[in-house]
Parts: structure tokens; sequence; C-alpha cells
């Protein structure tokens, strides 16, 4: 029993306490902060404070103190959103980098729910959710050391780039994970079967949403592809978290998940926004390391 | 309930990610390394509970992506523009910004036809002068919804993709709308829309 703790205790350290580079988790940073922008740059949950009061009519009052929103004040509500932008913005480039995501991650946290919450308080689907928690997470970590206008002048040890780099990095194996698990427990294996058929055919037959139609209807016309394309889904849903183990199951599963996300795109006609934060699965330290040796002889050539 | 629950688990994040910045400097490393190691317990703690058990604590998401299978029979709520000549056009998604279709149609389907008829056409008048308003940018050659504002072309698109419907001039319904119509859509598996009824029409 005490050999198991010792174990267990050696491997937590191991798996969150081992070098990291101050450049991977920088460029965390960037790609966190750069989809956030992305993503509210290309909405305005504040316009939404200002709806008329029918919109609000079934809200309940513990989902408007969850977020502490409070419908009709679009003036104040646009100050937080361009505040949220500027943290953002200022986190992106390094200016006071962890006080700035914490102020975007809170911000986000308040922001994000005015776009579903008419309907549910979640706004889980809608591009922000690993986001909010990763901006958290950069703020209480040295995320400000590397590839930053005002870079840290002390050099911590270098266990404290590893543990917030992957417990972001968590975060996304969680999405395919419970998405996984979600699949099994409220359907079964019978979604093997059904699932991608049946969404392909509603999604693409749906003339609300269907934007693409080759590719699905192509899809739907092969009902063993259906099932072989369900059984790939569950299988990279419940698989994916070895890429946080294992170098080579990184590099065959986020460029396979990227080309499922594409491939999902133009069949069943939606989109995952947190897609691009796939990027966060690179080693952009080696990457910057093997370019840098092959300039020289670029160079001399 | 839930709502309460999430918003505490939020609460106790942020609370230690504080925490775990304020003892930064002048903290022992094994110190350190603790604080950390409650800091992600917490994260854990909580994501898996939301994952595990189903239950939303956003930002702690339990992502049911797709987990059931489509329903023999779907309802679909549509909304169509009229004109002065009594001529129905499709709405281009954009135009209802910024409020999104994706909560809009669900919201239309389960609680519009919970509102008094009051209710109902004040709602409705909200999306008709949206739809209108966007439908005169489109119609001399600009942007339909406001979510183009700032990155154009490489705005994000919706979870669920839409069609854009006035994309040129010719495609803008010319005339002005001065009613708007709710549909129900039913959807059959396999087959495609069985029916369309007419739900509502503003005044």
């Amino acid at each position: 029993m005490r050999n198991l703790a010792v174990n267990v205790t050696r491997g937590w350290g191991r798996f969150w306490f081992s070098d990291g580079s101050a450049i991977n988790l920088a460029a965390a940073r960037i790609l966190v902060t750069g989809h956030a922008l992305w993503i509210l740059l290309s909405r305005d949950p504040a316009a939404l404070s200002g709806l008329p009061a029918e919109f609000w009519d079934f809200v309940q009052d513990t989902a408007r103190w969850r977020f502490l929103i409070f419908e009709g004040h679009p003036l104040w509500e646009h100050v937080l959103q361009t505040t949220a932008l500027v943290a953002l913005g200022a986190a992106l480039v390094g200016l006071w980098p962890r006080l700035c995501c914490l102020v975007g991650g809170v911000l986000l946290y308040h922001l994000a729910p005015f776009e579903t919450i008419m309907y549910t308080p979640s706004p889980w689907i809608k591009g922000y959710t690993v986001t909010t928690l990763a901006l958290i997470i950069l703020g209480s970590s040295r995320c400000g050391d590397a590839l930053a206008l005002g870079g840290g002048s002390e050099r911590p040890p270098a266990w404290e780039y590893r543990w917030p780099l992957t417990l972001i990095q968590v975060a996304l194996c969680q999405v395919y994970l419970f998405a996984g698990y979600a699949k099994m427990l409220r359907t079964g294996p019978t979604w093997l079967l059904e699932g991608v058929r049946g969404y392909t055919q509603h999604y693409i037959q749906n003339e609300e949403v269907a934007v693409f139609h080759a590719l699905g209807g192509w899809l739907i016309a092969h009902p063993a592809l259906c099932v072989a394309a369900g059984c790939v889904a569950l299988a990279l849903n419940l698989s994916f978290w070895t890429v946080l183990f294992s170098r080579r199951a990184r590099r065959v599963l986020v460029p396979f998940a990227i080309a499922w996300h594409i491939a999902v795109l133009f069949t069943m006609n939606f989109a995952f926004l947190e897609a691009p934060l796939l990027l966060l699965f690179v080693d952009w330290q080696s990457l910057r390391e093997r370019l840098a040796a092959r300039k020289p002889a670029l160079l001399a050539a | 309930m839930l709502n309460v629950c999430a918003g505490l688990c939020f609460a106790a994040f942020l609370l230690a990610a504080l925490v775990l910045c304020a003892n930064e400097r002048g903290s022992a490393p094994n110190t350190r390394r603790r604080l950390v190691s409650v800091f992600v317990l917490l994260f854990l703690a909580f994501s898996f509970a939301s994952g595990l058990s189903q239950r939303d604590l956003w930002p702690f998401a339990h992502w049911p992506i797709v987990e059931r299978v489509a329903r023999p029979y779907i309802v679909i709520p549509k909304l169509m523009g009229v004109d002065s000549e009594g001529k129905e056009y499709d709405l281009d998604f954009r135009a209802l910004q910024p409020v999104g279709l994706d909560e809009l149609a669900p919201w239309l389907l389960y609680n519009f036809t919970r509102l008094s008829e009051a209710g109902q056409q004040r709602a409705a008048a909200y999306i008709l002068e949206r739809a209108e308003r966007s439908r005169q940018r489109a119609a001399v050659g600009g942007r339909v919804g406001d979510f183009e504002r700032y990155l154009g072309p490489f705005t994000a698109p919706y979870f669920l993709l839409h069609p854009h419907r006035w994309k040129t001039r010719e495609e803008t319904p010319p005339r002005p709308f001065v009613q708007l119509r709710l549909y129900h859509l039913t959807w059959e598996r396999g087959t495609g829309i069985i029916a369309r009824d007419l739900e509502f029409e503003s005044r």
C-alpha cells in the first residue's frame, strides 16, 4: 500500500512537475488569447443585454446571479466587453500578461453566457469554454516569461512552465473524453449504428442549417460507412487523452483530430470552435530549435 | 440548485488561482508544489464531477456533443419576413444578430409559445426591426449582420453552420418587411420536411 502511494506521488510529480519550456507556455498564452479574441470579435454578447424583456422572461434568477448578468445595461456591458478585448490584446503581446489573462478570463465568464441565457445558462458550445478555464490557469502561471514585450526578469524552476500547459491540455482532452462518455452513457452502443447517419441526415436536410450537402449526402447513401465513421469518432473520443502521455500518440491523434473536425464540418455542417486550440499540443520550443539549426545551413547554401 | 453549485465551483477555482498567484514569491519549492497540486486537484475534481455526472458546471463543461440518436421526427422553427405585397422571404440568419439562430430556434419553439399574445407581438416586433435594418443594409451592398463588423470573412462561424441567403443585392429582398411569420416545419428522418404549419404572424 505504501509502495502504491509512493508510486502515485512520483507519477504525479513526473506528470505535472517535470521540466517545461517558457516558450511553449508563452505560445499557449498567444494561442489562447488569440482564440478568445477571434471568438469575441466575431460576436457581440454585450448587445444582448438590451434584448426586450420577453426574451428574459424564462431566465432563472440563480442563472442571473451565477454569471452576474442583469439585463437592460447594454452600455455598461459594452464597457466590460471593450475591457475584455483590451485585456486579451495586451495578454497576447505580453503586456502584464498574467493580470490581463485573469481579467480576460473573468470577463469571458460573465459575457459568454449572454449568448445563450435566453434559452440555457450554459454556453458550452460557443467556443469560450476551454478558453475561459485556460485564461484563469495562465493568469496563475509564469506565462509572460517569453515571447512578451515585458518579459519577466528572474527565472523560476523549469517545472513552473510545465504544469499550466499540461492542465490546459487536460481541459482540451476532457472535451473528447466526456463527448465519448456522454454518447455511451446517454445512448449506448446504438449510437455507433445510428448516430452519424441520423445526425448527418438531419443536418443536411434541415434547410436552416445545411451549407454543405455533397459529402453528407454521399455518406448517408453508404450506411456501413456511417457505422465505421461512428466507430472512428468514438475511438477518437475515448483515446485522445493518450496524447498527454505519449509523443507518438500526439503525432498521430492531433493531426487526425484536426482532419476529423474538417470532415465533420463538410458532412454534418457543424464547426467545433475549439479546434484551433489543438495547436497547444505542438512543441514550439523544439520547432524553434530545429528552425534555428537549419538557418545557418540555409544561409551557407 | 445547479446554477448555485456551478457558480460556487467557478468562485472556488478563481480563488485558488488568486491564492496561487499571491503565494508565488517567497514560498519554498515544496510548499509551492503543494499549492499547485491543490489547484490542479480542484480543477480535476470540478471538471470530472461535471463530465462524469453529465451535469453542466460551465466553464467546467460536460460536452454532450451529438450524444443522442436523431429522433424520427423533429420540429424546426422557421422565421419568414413578409413585404408590403404579401410576398414571403427566407431570413438570412445574420439578419437576426446579435441574437444567434442556434439559441433563437429553441427559444421560439419552447419559450415563445408560452408568452402572452402581447409579449409575442413585442418579441416579434424586435426581431422584425432587426431583420429590416439588416435587409436595408444588405440591399445597398453593405454587410448583413453585426458580427462581421471587425473580422469580415474571418468571423468565427456558429457551431451549426447556416446558409448565407442574402449574399448579393439581387438575393436580398427588395421591399421592406412589414410582417413576421413563424412556421413549424416537421422533419421526418429519411424523408426530409413533411409539414409546414403557420404558428404565428405579427400584426
